[in-house]
């Protein structure tokens, strides 16, 4: 991990604070309180969120809100994480708390949506430390290996259970544990397993022995179905031989059935011709009846004579001629009547000019009209006039007005001459002003003249004007005449018509005449039809009397032939009397036979079920028998699983952890005394871990309890301990691969001699970025890049 | 005339408070040793301090004392010695010297020499000198620039110094310097830096040269050397202080200090197991007679087999102090010949393969899935699957439901129920 940029806001002493880290050695400096160690806090609450830490303690005081965003690096792979914190403010008092909705992780260049909870797993996995994700639970890699702050620094010498915990889950050690934990588990479960698949294939002997018996009840029957299907066979054919005698007796039947039927049939056909021969009998009657009337009808009927050569139709065309023609005249008179009053009308209107045309009225208007038009012209001209010399009129008036004025003011000795711009004398002044009278009396005048000449021209205009609306109205009036004459004209000629056609109507011939000759001509043609019914009525009975005569002789022959048949037919029938005894008798074989045939049938059919019924239960136990053999074989499949994994495989797990952690622990010894010595350049002190990677310190040989240490000695160990775990932690692990130190105080307790060794422990640890904080200025000499934080008031202030 | 001379009392090295209160009943001691005696002067060969700046509980006791001294008319002649001495900063001694309760010895550089400045006692007329010592071996450049004509007048005449000198013999580390480097013409030679207390005449051409040693203790050695002693609990290492008497010549006399009791625990633990050496010493710690005592627990050699860490020193120290000891010192130089091993730098997945791979055919189960290298893959997978911790967020019911299934699908033992 590489750090690039923090942002604080409102977060403990910081207003607003932006740091850009580079590359190798970063100093914060600056005095005890000055807000170094926060900037540090900040980062690892955007990292792992609030952990122990109060949010109270971290947003700052009366800031409603604040928030840490972080830019970082894992494998030059770019996030960016921002926490936010939020101070609410209730009645019972403010409480400040993470803001999920103002935090984010952006991976990716994509914001990923978590809760805070799930930013700090994240965060653990892009880390690759192997701990829970607790929200109350700081990263313990992060703050032994990366980063532990300044009070937290010595502890290393005296937590033996967090120290332990923590290198062992930072070296992955404590997966062996969990691993076996967790495989004993499996086992078990394994085991329970096997013990219950024991249960189901402890039913195969059982199992077996059903086989055996089903497999002996299905032979059995088996041969019951032989036998009852043998039975059956002879039983049908038993009742075949019947049906085949039985098959004969039917054609008999059949024989003596058609014989019958042909004696029904001749004896009703000899009833049916017989009374047909009666029915003929009485039609013959009814025949001579019928001639013998039509006969006397024709003798006794008389036709009238034709009156004339016309048909019906064209009499009937000449009476509907007549009729319109009278209607149409009728029609003609009312018209006229019309006509005659509208002409009496118009010339009622047309007054003492009833007598001239149409043409003289059409004149006089359009000469009147021309009159009116030339009126209007000179009403117009004269207007014209009379507006040019109401201008005039006005010019000279404004004349007036303007001499009069010019004659009030500036007309004075000494005075420039408003013409000539020369200093005016009284000579001069007299002249102007005899010019001015003159001026303006000309000026009067054309006034005068002009307002003369506009009164004039008005009068000639209203005089033009009245003669113009006099000729109009002339005009108008002879117009409306000469319609009124056109239409008089008109309609007379349009009665003349009338009249005349009412005239030609008159001439047709008498209408009661033609209508009688039509009555007789009607009364001719009637009588005429009558007399050919009565001829044809006598021809059809004649005939159809005829017509039975012969029909009667061939009834009499058919009843004769049926009484020969009925004859025949009953002499045949003789030969059938035993027949129904028989066929009584072969019925009841048969029904017997069949009812034996149902009894073998159904014998056979029990046995089928039996049989089948045999078979699905010998399938199921066999299905039941090679799924207990299978439960067997799992079984004893399990029960090596389950002696591999507690015998092997739980067993290996603390060897390979007493492997692992045997060599580690020589590395950390190794990196250890390596760190301490050039930490602590001191002969006499001597400085490992233990097996248990506690730190020891020995000086003469003699143990130095922690107690009793000096800070500088302190402050030795714990940082030659952190170097020594984030070395190996980066030569032996995936975790802290780019390598980012954080020192909080190192020096702390150090004598000026040590702060050398500073320099070169940075020289030696060549990790890409190391950030260190320290209220030392001698560190800076040390540093690529110094970031000084001081307190300005209450609010941290940052530079460089 | 008669004078007291002490070294390497090494103040504030302690920091137990047992231990830091029998350090300064020690030097209380040694004041009252000087005044009843009536020392006319004192002379401290070095390491009075533990370091150049102690805290200040320790300035504070030490001021006491030394004013002590002062008050009582007994002036102090010093030099710096190797811990309390700083070239690049001050030293609780220059404080002393300011008040006026210390002398420090000087000298002069000029010309590539180095002159001493010799200090004559008003009350007594003898004449002092003296070379601090150095850390890492410096002195020697101090010693061959060092002018070494003796000085005019004046007796006794006494050189204190600070460093260790090869011709006493007694093998101790660091660099070490020759009678020969001494200024020449001195009655007595006032030594500090060796810890335990010596003595040598005609050394070399020097008349008498003393190192009375520290008189506590002013390292870890010097304790566990301490501890060496009888049932009564006292030492057979004999600390304390010097007193010299100028009659013409030279007499000295040894004078011990400190009433500490001691118990030593020594055990030895090659070829043993851990958890047997571990119980053991939990058994001797509780039959301890430790009431009152200083205790030293000493454990040597390499284990056979387990962790050093099985022995639980928190648990010795714990019954040591319930059986009344004042102080518990634990000296360690056990190893285990189960970790005498150098890092194999694998991995841990190979690691985790290996081991399935050498234990596969040790069960009974002969399947084949289950054995070989099909079975050892088994595992790998199930391994893949256990290994997965339980997420806070889990409930351990549905974890394990979980972890089984999965577990169950792996091997391919699904439930057909």
């Amino acid at each position: 991990m590489i750090l690039e940029h923090v942002v604080l806001e409102n977060v403990r002493s910081h207003g607003h604070t932006e740091i850009v880290f580079g590359r190798g050695t970063t100093l914060l400096s600056g005095d005890v309180g000055s807000g170094k160690s926060s900037v540090l806090m900040g980062v690892e609450f955007a990292l792992f969120g609030l952990g122990p830490q109060k949010a109270e303690a971290l947003l700052s005081k009366g800031s409603r809100e604040g928030y840490v965003e972080l830019r970082f690096s894992v494998d030059g792979k770019p996030y960016e994480i921002r926490r936010a914190l939020r101070r609410q403010v209730q009645a019972a008092g403010a409480s400040a708390q993470q803001d999920p909705k103002g935090s984010y992780l952006t991976e990716d260049g994509r914001k990923v949506p978590l809760s805070t909870l799930e930013m700090k797993q994240r965060i653990l996995q892009i880390l690759r430390f192997n701990e829970p994700a607790g929200p109350n639970s700081v990263s313990r890699i992060f703050r032994y290996a990366v980063f532990t702050p300044q009070e937290e620094m010595k502890v290393v010498l005296s937590d033996a259970k967090n120290r332990l915990e923590t290198v062992r889950r930072a070296f992955g050690i404590e997966d062996y544990r969990t691993a076996a934990d967790n495989a004993r588990a499996v086992a078990l479960e394994i085991r329970q397993r096997a013990s219950e698949l024991a249960g189901r294939a402890s039913a195969s002997e059982r199992l077996a022995k059903s086989v055996e018996d089903l497999e002996e009840k299905v032979r059995g029957s088996e041969k019951a179905r032989e036998e009852a299907r043998g039975a059956a066979e002879a039983e049908r054919a038993e009742l075949d031989s019947l049906a085949a005698k039985r098959a004969e007796l039917k054609s008999k039947e059949a024989e003596k059935a058609a014989l019958e039927r042909k004696l029904y049939a001749a004896r009703s056909n000899a009833e049916e011709k017989s009374k047909r021969k009666n029915s003929i009998a009485a039609e013959i009657a009814q025949d001579e009846k019928e001639i013998a009337e039509a006969s006397g009808q024709i003798s006794s009927h008389r036709v009238p004579e034709k009156p004339t050569g016309k048909s019906l139709q064209q009499l009937d065309s000449e009476i509907r001629a007549m009729e319109g023609a009278q209607k149409e005249i009728a029609e003609a008179r009312a018209r006229i009547r019309i006509i005659e009053e509208e002409i009496a009308g118009a010339e009622s209107q047309m007054g003492g000019r009833a007598g001239d045309s149409a043409q003289v009225l059409g004149a006089e208007s359009d000469e009147a009209q021309k009159r009116a038009r030339e009126a209007r012209e000179a009403q117009k001209k004269a207007e014209e006039r009379g507006r040019e010399a109401g201008y005039e009129a006005r010019r000279c008036r404004d004349g007036v007005e303007q001499s009069d004025r010019d004659a009030a003011e500036s007309l004075q000795e000494g005075a420039r001459c408003p013409t000539c711009e020369n200093v005016i004398t009284g000579e001069h002044l007299q002249k102007l002003k005899a010019e001015r009278a003159e001026k303006r009396a000309s000026l009067e005048a054309g006034a005068a003249e002009a307002e003369k000449a506009q009164r004039r021209s008005e009068a000639e205009a209203a005089e033009a004007k009245r003669k113009a609306e006099e000729m109009e109205r002339l005009g108008g009036e002879a117009s409306r005449l000469a319609e009124l004459a056109s239409k008089v004209s008109a309609k007379t000629a349009e009665l003349a018509e009338s009249k005349e056609a009412a005239g030609r109507l008159q001439g047709g011939g008498s209408l009661d005449l033609a209508r009688e000759l039509r009555s007789k001509l009607a009364e001719h043609e009637d009588a005429v039809k009558t007399r050919a019914m009565l001829e044809q009525r006598l021809e059809r009975a004649r005939n159809g009397m005829e017509r039975r005569s012969e029909e009667m002789e061939a009834v009499k022959s058919e009843i004769a032939a049926a009484e020969a048949q009925r004859a025949q037919a009953s002499a045949g029938l003789e030969r059938f009397s035993g027949l129904d005894g028989e066929v009584s008798a072969a019925d009841d074989s048969i029904a017997q036979s069949q009812e034996r045939l149902t009894r073998a049938l159904s014998r056979l059919a029990a046995e089928e079920r039996g049989i089948e019924e045999g078979r699905a239960a010998l399938e199921r136990d066999k299905k039941s028998l090679a799924e207990a053999e299978r439960c067997a074989k799992e079984r004893d499949r399990h029960r090596d699983y389950e002696t591999w994994i507690a015998e092997f495989f739980v067993r290996a797990m603390p060897e390979i952890e007493k492997k692992v952690l045997k060599e580690m622990y020589v590395e950390f010894n190794a990196a250890y005394r390596g760190w301490y010595k050039k930490l602590v350049d001191d002969e006499t002190k001597r400085s490992y871990i233990d097996e248990d990677f506690a730190p020891c310190v020995e000086q003469d040989g003699v143990m130095q309890e922690v107690a009793y240490m000096s800070g500088g000695e302190r402050t030795g160990v714990a940082l030659a301990y952190r170097l020594a775990l984030n070395s190996v932690l980066r030569k032996k692990t995936d975790i802290l691969k780019s390598s980012l130190l954080i020192l909080d105080e190192p020096t702390d307790g150090f004598s000026n001699s040590q702060m050398v060794k500073i320099k070169e422990m940075l020289d030696e640890l060549d990790s890409e970025q190391v950030i260190l904080v320290s209220h030392d200025p001698n560190l800076e000499g040390f540093a690529d890049r110094v970031v000084r934080v001081r307190r300005d008031g209450d609010i941290s202030k940052v530079e460089g | 005339m008669r004078f007291a001379h002490l070294s390497d009392i090494h103040l504030g090295f302690q920091r137990e408070p047992a231990l830091q209160a029998a350090e300064r009943g020690v030097f209380e001691e040694a004041v009252s040793e000087c005044i009843s005696r009536k020392a006319d002067f004192a002379v401290m060969s070095g390491d009075i301090f533990h370091v150049n700046i102690p805290g200040m509980d320790v300035q504070k006791h030490a001021f006491g004392q030394f004013r002590r001294l002062h008050e009582a008319g007994i002036p102090v002649y010093a030099v710096y010695g190797s811990h309390d001495h700083s070239p690049l900063s001050n030293s609780v001694i220059d404080l002393l010297a300011e008040t006026g309760y210390v002398t420090k010895m000087t000298h002069e550089a000029a010309g590539g020499k180095i002159r001493l400045n010799y200090v004559r006692d008003p009350k007594t007329g003898a004449v002092l000198a003296g070379l601090s010592g150095l850390k890492a071996g410096k002195d020697l450049e101090n010693y061959r620039a060092l002018e070494r004509e003796a000085p005019e007048g004046g007796s006794p005449k006494v050189f204190i110094f600070h460093g260790a000198l090869k011709d006493m013999g007694d093998g101790e580390r660091g660099e070490q310097m020759a009678a020969s480097w001494m200024p020449r013409g001195f009655d007595y030679y006032a030594g500090g830096h060796l810890h335990t207390h010596r003595e040598e005449r005609d050394l070399g051409g020097l008349p008498v040269v003393v190192y009375p040693g520290t008189p506590f203790a002013g390292n870890w050695r010097d304790m566990v050397e301490n501890s060496k002693a009888g049932a009564d609990g006292v030492s057979s290492t004999k600390r304390g202080m010097v007193f010299a008497e100028y009659d013409g010549r030279i007499a000295t006399e040894f004078v011990p200090l400190g009433s500490a009791r001691y118990l030593q625990i020594r055990e030895y633990a090659k070829g043993r197991r851990a958890e047997s050496v571990a119980r053991e010493l939990v058994e001797r710690a509780s039959a301890a007679e430790a009431e009152g005592r200083i205790v030293v627990v000493s454990m040597e050699g390499e284990l056979s087999s387990g962790k050093t860490s099985e022995i639980d020193i928190a648990r010795i120290r714990q019954e040591l102090k319930d059986r009344g000891a004042a102080s518990v010192q634990i000296k360690s130089s056990i190893s285990s010949k189960e970790y005498d091993i150098v890092a194999e730098g694998r991995s841990r997945e190979e690691y985790e393969r290996r081991t399935f791979e050498a234990n596969i055919d040790s069960t009974p189960v002969r399947r084949p899935e289950l054995v070989g290298e099909r079975g050892v893959k088994a595992a790998l997978d199930l391994f893949s699957v256990v290994r997965v911790p339980r997420p806070d967020n889990e409930k351990r019911a549905d974890y394990e439901a979980r972890i089984t299934g999965q577990a169950l699908g792996a091997l391919e033992l699904e439930d057909d129920t």
